[in-house]
């Protein structure tokens, strides 16, 4: 069976985003474009909780059809962990729905602005004000 | 029976296991527990006035050779890595006002090349934060966990970001000299009165002040100074005196505030692992930032004002 991600954990991964803006290594408007957004939902493959950030591995469809692999980042491995997160929160094969600011580089990376689960639930409220990365 | 049962099991094991991180998200609070200052953390000039008036009357707790006790758990409470100045909150910055309490009007205080070098870093070149380098010093203070030791000849301070330290001598010998630059320089500290002075010569010239670009060469010369004005904040001041970049010495002032959770402990940030940005920033054309020595920014500010000059005489 597919496992599920919890209301806990929604509510800790919004206060992860947070830490990531306030700790942001550099300024965001180098790498990404925050002149706009784009919206697109697909399939956890991956967390790789990595230094000096963690990232989300999404699998999404384009308009073509073609599965193509995006990357979302999350804060350093410390930061969740003291938020209370652990390696199995974020499940792979749950659905999600990404919205963020597109890489400068055209690279499959997102800033995420929001994050919203099948249910409507909101992981990340608002933009990531501080940096991303 | 035994097959709803074991599904019964099964369904509250599935709780309990995806149910365990709901519950530790409850219990770790999103912070670390500070107490509350008397004074204002998110605000410089206040908080430097309040905070060197409660520094007349407060008593810090002692080391056993008598000296004010900096041991400890220690985080920011600023972000001035954004930037030194006062800026607004946009999708790009948090926000908040300037970090600089000396010059008055709140801005660093550049000469006219340095001014257009930091334009130029700001376009061409990676902030050697996102490529995992070292912050030196005072950046390697504005954010983050850290851990104080300390002994009669030693302040060492520990921070989680890129496992760097900082070894701050206590004993009265002299800086290191030229030949050898550090990314954490070189620091030397003195006890007056109840404040640690530190003294920081020796930094490599290749790190930035702030995500704008601001820099220093490996000239510069930091002088700070903590003063514990509660028992669980200090005041951190900050004088950067660098003369070819800047017009003048100034002075920036913020609050460091003692982690009370129980049982706390620092960790490893490994963060060359997974650093992933330089390779984007590289694609766009950004460059690994090389420094700027002494002897470049004189030959960059002669030159400069020849040119402002010439152009004022024509």
């Amino acid at each position: 069976m597919t496992a599920r991600i919890s209301a806990g954990v929604a509510a800790a991964l919004a206060a992860s985003v947070l830490a990531s803006a306030v700790s942001a290594h550099h300024s965001l408007t180098v790498e990404f474009d925050i002149n706009r957004t784009v919206t697109m939902s697909g399939v956890i493959t991956e967390m790789k909780w990595t230094n000096p950030h963690a990232w989300l591995y999404v699998d999404v469809k384009d308009e073509k059809g073609q599965v193509r692999n995006w990357a979302i980042e999350f804060g350093s491995p410390n930061a969740l962990y003291r938020r209370g997160w652990r390696q199995t929160d974020l499940p792979p094969r749950n659905t999600i729905t990404v919205t963020g600011y597109p890489s400068l580089d055209q690279s499959l990376r997102i800033s995420a602005t929001d994050v919203k689960l099948p249910d409507g639930r909101t992981l990340f409220a608002g933009s990531p004000v501080g940096g991303g990365q | 029976m035994r097959i709803p049962l074991m599904a019964a099991a099964a369904a509250v094991a599935v709780r309990l296991v995806f149910l365990t991180p709901v519950v530790a998200a409850q219990e770790i609070p999103s912070i670390p527990p500070t107490k509350e200052s008397v004074c204002p953390d998110n605000n410089p000039v206040p908080l430097l006035a309040c905070a060197r008036e409660r520094a007349k009357t407060f008593k810090a707790p002692r080391t056993r050779d008598g000296k004010p006790d900096f041991s400890g758990f220690w985080g920011g409470t600023q972000a001035p890595h954004e930037n030194l100045e006062a800026h607004p909150r946009t999708p790009d910055d948090n926000g908040g006002p300037s970090f600089i309490v000396d010059p008055a009007d709140g801005k660093v205080p550049m000469r006219a090349w340095a001014e257009v070098k930091r334009r130029e870093n700001r376009a061409k070149y990676i902030d050697q934060n996102a490529q995992c380098f070292q912050s030196g010093v005072p950046r390697h203070l504005y954010m983050g966990q850290y851990q104080w030791l300390q002994t009669p000849t030693r302040l060492v301070q520990l921070s989680e970001e890129t496992n760097a330290y900082r070894n701050i001598i206590l004993d009265a010998r002299p800086h290191l000299g030229r030949d050898l630059v550090l990314w954490q320089g070189d620091s030397r500290g003195r006890w007056e009165g109840d404040a640690l002075v530190v003294v920081t010569k020796n930094q490599v010239g290749r790190g930035w002040l702030d995500q704008q670009g601001r820099f220093v060469t490996d000239a510069a010369t930091v002088t700070e100074r903590f003063t514990m004005f509660d028992p669980n904040s200090i005041l951190w001041e900050i004088t950067i005196d660098d003369p070819l970049v800047y017009t003048r010495p100034f002075t920036m002032a913020s609050a460091l505030r003692r982690n009370l959770r129980a049982d706390f402990e620092i960790w490893e940030e490994s963060c060359y692992e997974g650093e992933s940005n330089t390779n984007s920033l590289r694609n766009l054309g950004y460059r690994t930032y090389p420094g700027f020595s002494a002897k470049e920014a004189q030959v960059a500010k002669d030159a400069f004002e020849r040119a402002a000059a010439a152009g004022s005489s024509k």
